[in-house]
């Protein structure tokens, strides 16, 4: 009985949980990757690589570099050539809002792919900023931004108001984005006033963590705020939203919290900027990046997967997207 | 034979001296505890005609007058004879005696009306001793898991108990405990069901041909029935398992008129651990550590109360409470303030039912009910600061919640107005109450360890309450056409009202069987079934967060048509063997579209999916074996199931069909039970299963875009070839059960219990993925990732031992 335990016991201890094993289902093959994301008043470009097969290691440029990419920027047909030095092929023709871009990459080992996409129209968005000081001991009560927040030592805020003019007979998406300071964001507006009185995200870089509040108990479309939770990437801090709730009259608010500490301190007096830039980006390039947010968030052997979405057509992906910015910088010396 | 005399009083009741025809009506009960045996037959030997107890032990029998001789029989149970002379309508309890020659063990079997001379087909009853005796994980007994080893039942990942019965989903399964849906069955997020095997008396499942009395779902029913209380004797039984304990009391409160019966069961690895962290210092995360603990537990509570005020009237009270929850707590203390940090995770059912069952004419039996059940989920975050000089406490808070809550109110008629005829008719009322997804913070007080200041606030976001009525009326009719033909005819209309939108659906159902000899059977049955509520998930397992959502205007109710055709053929005294093939449409079935997830379910959730539809055929033969020393079932599958979603918007995988993600085309079960001796008996499971499908993206690529400004979260992203285009590699183990048992005295009994789950040890898979690894290249002088396929294999070769003393 003895010796019939140990062998269980040794038989339990030996049994890795985990195994490798082959792939025995399909492959579709790799297939032509056509990327290209265009900035109105930049030139076009597109670049083409091929997918690799999933278990393959190594990490070796899968440009096609031999691909032909013609491109139609709002009607007038172009013929992209191939850069080596940034691995793209360029247009000489620069994007216009409100244009109309189509892509066609034809490849001999991968076919044809082809995709369309409106570059957004121009819009407008004011910005006002404002500055606001504090005791060293923390948050005066007034400052309903921050109410339930940790906050930490904060001696001032500078504050950017962004009021962006919405198009109410389309839909639109938008992205602003910031440099990576600690800051708020709120939101603010008529129509979002009559959901929730106001929305406060906190992002302490380099890790992420937010905090929506929404007061009165109103219920609001969650997913919606969901889009505005930011997007990490490099190290700058970016958010995506549509304008489902937005009107002319929304505010979105972002704040900078200057910390008492000496570093912050030298950099105001470094003259250091706070970029800023809001985009309206096309709906296809809205949509690719909920959906690749959405398949990292997915991509969990426990989860069913969740497939990239593409506009482009043929045996390819990839996307073909657009946008409009309007970026700026304030100098917090200024304050 | 040996002729057993009736157990109960004979009444005689003179209801119409002038008709030709009388009925014969009253309960059939097991002789020694007066629990009602249900699908037990009568028959009148002289005429052939027969009936078949209800869920209540009812039977109504109506013969014509003149000399009648009356056989009771249930498997597993001594046959009653009873020759009088019908003159009148008549009230007849029998009490019948478990057959004395089976004493090590006696497995009650399968329902009669399910077997070769019912019209009933496309449904398995299995004892629930049956049920107890499967070898299972951790030696807890359950039974979806033993519906898993039935033909038609296909299991979901490895040692999980979820079914997907002939290729529908888990949401697609009616489960009811006494007549009252359960909307989460599953414990430990699906490696346990809700049902707890002490507490029950019968499980009989519906795969197709579904009786009109049940709607709501469109691929099977699971009718749970709890044991009702002995109402002579009281006994029960303890058990102490590795992972649970449990016990079970049954008995009178008066003796014939009013019984219980009560189980309960809970896992203790939270109690375990939080010793453990108590005992060792190490695991304490810092110096101001006061105190913590953590842990997981499942619990449930079955209890039913039994009262019967006359012959004619009775009164059940049931009621269930199951609850998962994981929690951990933490103090800590810093000068002269007390920080608490607390995390619970709830999740759970509450299911009640009151029910009123009176006898209103011998050939008229009324079954009353209101009910009420719930499934909730509930997480909670709180931080509670307390001063400790002033005792004033601080809190912040953020708790989700969701969740589907029901009342019903419902009342079934069970009419025999000859003997040709076996009617039921009834309504329900059901009132929904859908809580899809709220989050709710609450703050108070000034925190001063992090310097805030907060304002009192309670604040509330994400979806409304959704309400919803569902009404139901239905109408059925088993009619013996002549000797061999009989056929089970119904119709079910429902209605379903959801913001201002009314779907309504008319069912038909039919069930025939043709009698070629008395112990073979031909059978076919068709059946429409409507489904008004869905439930999102985007899991390979069951999670308590999956939320359940009503139709809406824009999501139309699922529907699906099913028809099936079997032989059935009896070996008397030895085996019931069964042979049936099936084809079933589904219409409305939903799955995310391509780039969706619902990462939660706001009032847009109908956006996020596309709607298509799924196929489903197959060849189910079964062996079952429900008395002796040797029993148990022997089974095989072979089906497919496949889905489309082709429609403008809403397509998948190019709009081309594709197989069902469990869709397993070869499934092999034998299950057996042997009683050595009276203190020895053993059981076997032996599965084979093709494995299920995955979609394993085979293609990758590199997010980066030339463009900088506009970021794509994920540095990879994959490319999806085929969905489902792989299969896990099958699934086949050995489980295996020891029984010891010894007898203290004539009450006290104990037994041990050895179960070993996988025997031999074989990886089964339980998930594959991807493993990345990075090493560094010397020759290169880089780092290269490599990358494997890797197979998780959950459950290895796992014993366990239980403890039993029965009283």
């Amino acid at each position: 009985m003895k010796r019939l335990s140990l062998i269980l016991t040794a038989l339990i201890l030996v049994t890795g949980c985990t195994k490798d094993i082959e792939y025995r289902g399909t492959d579709r093959g790799p297939i032509m990757v056509a990327n290209s994301m265009n900035r109105a008043g930049d030139k076009a470009y597109v670049r083409v690589t091929r997918s690799r097969y999933f278990l393959d290691s190594g990490n070796p440029d899968y440009t096609l570099s031999d691909a032909a990419v013609t491109m139609t920027i709002g009607g007038s047909y172009h013929e992209l050539n191939y850069g080596s030095r940034n691995r793209n092929y360029t247009s000489d023709c620069t994007v216009k809002p409100g244009s109309i871009l189509q892509i066609s990459a034809a490849h001999p080992d991968f076919g044809q792919v082809y995709a369309c996409d409106t570059v957004p129209k121009a819009f407008s968005c004011t910005v006002d900023t404002a500055y606001q000081a504090f005791s060293m001991k923390g948050i005066a009560i007034d400052t309903m931004f921050y109410h339930g927040l940790d906050v930490g030592m904060i001696d001032s805020v500078c504050s950017f108001d962004f009021c962006l003019s919405s198009d109410t007979g389309r839909n639109e998406y938008f992205m602003i984005e910031f440099e990576p300071i600690r800051r708020f964001i709120s939101i603010r507006g008529d129509t979002l006033d009559t959901i929730c009185q106001y929305l406060s995200y906190r992002i302490a870089t380099p890790t992420l963590y937010a905090i929506e509040m929404i007061d009165n108990e109103s219920i609001g479309d969650f997913s919606e705020l969901m889009d505005l939770l930011p997007v990490i990437s490099n190290g700058i801090n970016s958010f995506t939203f549509s304008d489902r709730h937005l009107s002319d009259t929304t505010h979105l608010v972002f704040e900078l919290l200057m910390t008492p500490v000496d570093s912050t301190l030298h950099i105001i007096k470094s003259d250091i900027k706070a970029k800023y830039a809001i985009r309206s980006l096309s709906w296809a390039a809205y949509t690719y990046q909920m959906a690749a947010r959405n398949f990292g968030n997915h991509n969990s052997p426990m989860s069913e997967p969740v497939t990239m979405w593409t506009n482009i057509q043929g045996d390819g992906t990839g996307v073909l997207g657009s946008y409009v910015e309007i970026s700026d910088s304030l100098s917090l010396r200024e304050f | 034979m040996k002729r057993k005399t009736v157990s109960l009083a004979l009444v005689l009741l003179t209801v119409n001296a002038f008709g030709q025809k009388h009925t014969v009506s009253g309960y059939i009960w097991d002789k020694s505890s007066h629990e009602t045996l249900i699908g037990a037959t009568i028959l009148d030997l002289p005429s052939g005609k027969g009936a078949i107890t209800n869920e209540y032990g009812f039977y109504s029998l109506t013969l014509p007058d003149g000399p009648v001789e009356l056989r009771t029989g249930y498997v597993g149970y001594s046959t009653t004879t009873l020759s009088f002379s019908l003159t009148a309508d008549t009230v007849i309890d029998f009490g019948l005696q478990t057959i004395a020659s089976l004493e090590e063990v006696t497995i009650t079997g399968n329902r009669l009306e399910l077997g070769v001379k019912g019209s009933q087909m496309s449904a398995v009853d299995i004892p629930i001793e049956q049920i107890k005796a499967v070898p299972a994980m951790f030696g807890e007994a359950d039974v979806l898991k033993a519906l898993q080893l039935l033909p038609g039942v296909q299991t979901g990942t490895e040692a999980t108990a979820g079914i997907y019965v002939r290729g529908g989903a888990p949401d697609e399964n009616l489960l009811l405990i006494d007549g009252v849906p359960v909307y989460n069955v599953n414990h430990m997020f699906g490696f346990f069901s809700v049902f707890n095997p002490d507490a029950l008396k019968n499980v009989t499942l519906y795969k197709g041909s579904f009786p009109a009395h049940y709607c709501g779902r469109l691929s099977s029913v699971v009718d749970v029935r709890m044991k009702d209380g002995d109402m002579q004797n009281c006994h029960g039984n303890v058990s102490v398992g590795m992972v649970s304990s449990k016990f079970n009391f049954e008995g009178p409160i008066i003796r014939d008129k009013t019984s219980f019966n009560i189980s309960a069961r809970r896992t203790y690895s939270d109690i375990v651990l939080n010793a453990a962290l108590k005992l060792n210092d190490r695991f304490k995360f810092s110096d101001m550590q006061d105190d913590m603990g953590m842990g997981y537990y499942f619990y449930d509570i079955n209890i039913k109360l039994n009262h019967k005020f006359s012959d004619n009237d009775r009164l059940y009270a049931s009621w269930y409470s199951g609850d998962d929850d994981i929690f951990f707590d933490y103090i800590e203390s810093d000068g002269e303030l007390r920080t608490k940090d607390k995390l619970d995770w709830k999740w759970g059912n509450m299911v009640g039912a009151l029910r009123w069952n009176h006898i209103c004419s011998p050939k008229l039996f009324m079954d009353a009910s209101a009910s009420y059940t719930r499934y909730r989920h509930k997480m909670g975050i709180d931080v509670i600061e307390t001063d400790r000089i002033t005792g004033t406490d601080n809190h912040a808070g953020v708790a989700m919640n969701s969740g589907i809550y029901d009342i019903t109110l419902r009342t079934d008629m069970h009419w025999s107005p000859s003997a040709m005829h076996d009617t039921r008719f009834g309504a329900y009322y059901t009132h929904h109450r859908f809580n899809p997804d709220v989050i709710t913070a609450d703050m108070e007080g000034e925190f001063k360890e992090s310097g805030d200041t907060i304002l009192d606030s309670h604040i509330n976001y994400g979806q409304n309450n959704i309400y919803a009525d569902e009404v139901q009326f239905y109408a059925e009719d088993d009619i013996s056409i002549s000797h061999a033909i009989k056929a089970d005819v119904g119709l079910s209309w429902s209605l379903f009202n959801v913001k201002g939108h009314t779907f309504n659906n008319l069912e038909p159902r039919l069930s025939m069987r043709f009698l070629l000899n008395d112990n073979l059977s031909m059978k076919a049955g068709y059946a429409y079934m409507s489904q008004y509520v869905h439930l999102l998930s985007n899991n390979t397992i069951s999670l308590p967060t999956d939320l359940w959502v009503p139709s809406t205007d824009i999501i139309m109710p699922e529907h699906s048509h099913q028809i099936a055709a079997g032989a059935f053929y009896q070996i008397e005294g030895v085996a019931d063997l069964s042979l049936e093939a099936y084809y079933k449409t589904e219409e409305n079935l939903l799955e995310y579209k391509e780039g969706e997830s619902m990462m939660n379910a706001d009032d847009k959730w109908y956006d996020k999916v596309a709607i298509g539809r799924g196929w489903s055929y197959g060849v189910e033969f079964m062996i079952q074996r429900s008395i002796g020393r040797l029993n148990g079932w022997l089974s095989y599958t072979w089906s497919r199931t496949q889905r489309q979603f082709d429609r403008e918007g809403m397509v998948l995988n190019a709009g081309n069909p594709f197989d069902a993600k469990y869709d397993r085309r070869h499934e092999f079960d034998i299950t057996c039970n042997y009683s050595f001796s009276k203190r020895f008996d053993m059981s076997a499971t032996w599965i084979y299963e093709t494995g299920n499908c995955g979609t394993m993206y085979t293609q990758y690529y590199e997010s980066d875009m030339p463009d900088k400004n506009v970021y794509v979260s994920e540095p990879e992203l994959g490319c999806y070839g085929d969905r489902n285009n792989m299969r896990l590699n099958p699934t086949h183990r050995l489980d295996l059960g020891f029984n010891w048992h010894r007898q203290f005295s004539d009450r006290v009994r104990r037994t041990m219990s050895l179960s070993i789950y996988n025997a031999y040890n074989n990886r089964n898979p339980f998930l594959v993925y991807v493993y990345k690894d990075t090493q560094y290249d010397s020759q290169a002088k880089e780092y290269v990732e490599t990358r494997t396929l890797r197979q998780l294999t959950l459950f290895p070769i796992l014993p366990s031992l239980s403890y039993t003393v029965s009283f």
